[in-house]
């Protein structure tokens, strides 16, 4: 792989990428660090990853298990305060009344448990397949359907109890 | 199963994404959605729902120096400038036999029916919904003609009409082709609307085909998608309005 094929790969996947980062760490500035970090990782193991095909895939399995295997250093990204979370909001695309219910959804979402908020970004962000999240994950395949019904369930409750 | 059941286990499943073969619980759940209309019309609203929450998600954008940092870090990384040159005779050789071998696999791969994610299937449709060519237009509605004119084209002919489309007068069409699969695109005219797209396409060409039975609706951005299976052949129906206004059409 050479640098254009490398920024290629940059430009196709990072915004994908910082969404689940965002989702999984629930701070910007993490999501960034995280995303980077990802890359960095896939710089260098580039010889590994002869198959482009896989490269999404990679890069989604390397970003949740750095994340974890940080969890497990640190609790400083999972402990993130709900005024902190106010304060490092992230920015929203989108404009007008759209823009604010789009920010009530990721709102809604970045409060609920990690496992939620990963299978559910996979889910919507994604469109991965259930085989695909499972391997992500590492959960088993039958665990992926309850997860994502539940976390739906979840995410819904926490929607109604906020407009309610 | 009951219909809470039911509810559980297709809540997480997204038409076109998920394949229900292999899943029995899901095979059921889809089943019992055919028969039982409330569940059908839930299923509808949890489509809406989702494609809300979706639109939300990936409304996120990166810090705007997100992208420059990653590259900026790679530069550090050595990156190979050009691939080796000057090869010896016997990698040469080795090359000439590789590119033997991969032409007569190709000439073998070429001659299998390719097979197309419905996923991107899906993607193409609301662009061929705009750009798509009336190459045939029967403006008596003449089907016999429209199936002859498909199948000497190449298109699927031997299809079902869905009985809300049944009648409706002169109908366009077109073949296109996908990743090398021909799609027989109906196009009906709808008075005081925009018109509607029925896309068929060979079941085996797909990778996961829709379920067979009942149409099973999504929608993604303006757009409004039915998909089902029947036979031998896979339906996709494309429309800009609303679920229930496509329902319609079925």
């Amino acid at each position: 792989m050479d640098a254009r094929e490398f920024e290629q790969i940059v430009d196709a996947f990072y915004r994908d990428l910082y969404r689940f980062a965002l989702s999984l760490t629930r701070n910007p500035d993490d999501a960034s660090d995280l995303t980077q970090q990802t890359f960095a990782t896939f710089a260098q193991k580039q010889d590994d990853l002869r198959d482009r095909a896989r490269c999404k895939s990679w890069l989604f399995t390397t970003l949740y298990r750095d994340f974890l295997r940080q969890g497990a250093r640190s609790q400083k990204i999972v402990s993130m305060e709900p005024e902190t979370l106010e304060i490092h909001a992230p920015p929203v695309a989108a404009t007008g009344s759209a823009s604010a219910e789009h920010r009530e959804i990721l709102d809604t979402l970045l409060g609920l448990e990690e496992p939620h908020r990963a299978v559910l970004s996979l889910f919507y962000l994604e469109d991965y397949s259930y085989k695909d999240i499972a391997a992500i994950l590492d959960i088993p395949l039958g665990t992926v359907m309850s997860r994502i019904a539940r976390a739906k369930e979840a995410l819904r409750a926490a929607m109604k109890s906020s407009a309610g | 199963m009951d219909r809470e059941q039911a509810k559980t286990i297709l809540s997480a499943w997204r038409p076109g994404v998920d394949d229900p073969a292999g899943h029995a619980g899901l095979e059921e759940a889809l089943a019992l959605m055919e028969s039982d209309p409330e569940l059908a019309e839930w299923f509808a609203a949890q489509q809406v729902e989702d494609d809300a929450i979706r639109a939300g998600l990936r409304s996120i954008e990166p810090p705007p120096g997100l992208r420059d940092a990653i590259l900026a870090e790679a530069k550090t990384i050595d990156f190979p400038a050009e691939r080796p040159s000057s090869p010896s005779v016997l990698a040469r050789w080795a090359a000439i036999a590789a590119c033997a071998v991969l032409a007569c696999l190709g000439v073998y791969l070429s001659q299998r029916p390719q097979q197309i994610d419905p996923r991107y299937l899906a993607a193409e449709l609301p662009r061929l919904d705009k750009k798509h060519a009336h190459s045939f237009e029967s403006p008596t509605g003449d089907l016999e003609a429209i199936r002859s004119w498909l199948a000497a084209h190449g298109g699927p002919s031997d299809f079902q009409i869905p009985p809300g489309l049944a009648n409706r007068g002169a109908i366009g069409c077109e073949v296109a082709s996908i990743e090398g699969a021909k799609v027989s695109i109906l196009c009906f005219p709808i008075a005081g609307g925009e018109p509607v797209h029925l896309y068929v396409v060979a079941r085996a060409r797909l990778t996961t085909p829709p379920p067979e039975g009942a149409p099973v609706i999504a929608t993604r951005d303006s757009a409004v998608l039915a998909s089902w299976s029947a036979g031998d052949l896979s339906y996709f129906l494309s429309g800009r309005d609303s679920a229930a206004e496509l329902s319609r059409f079925l």
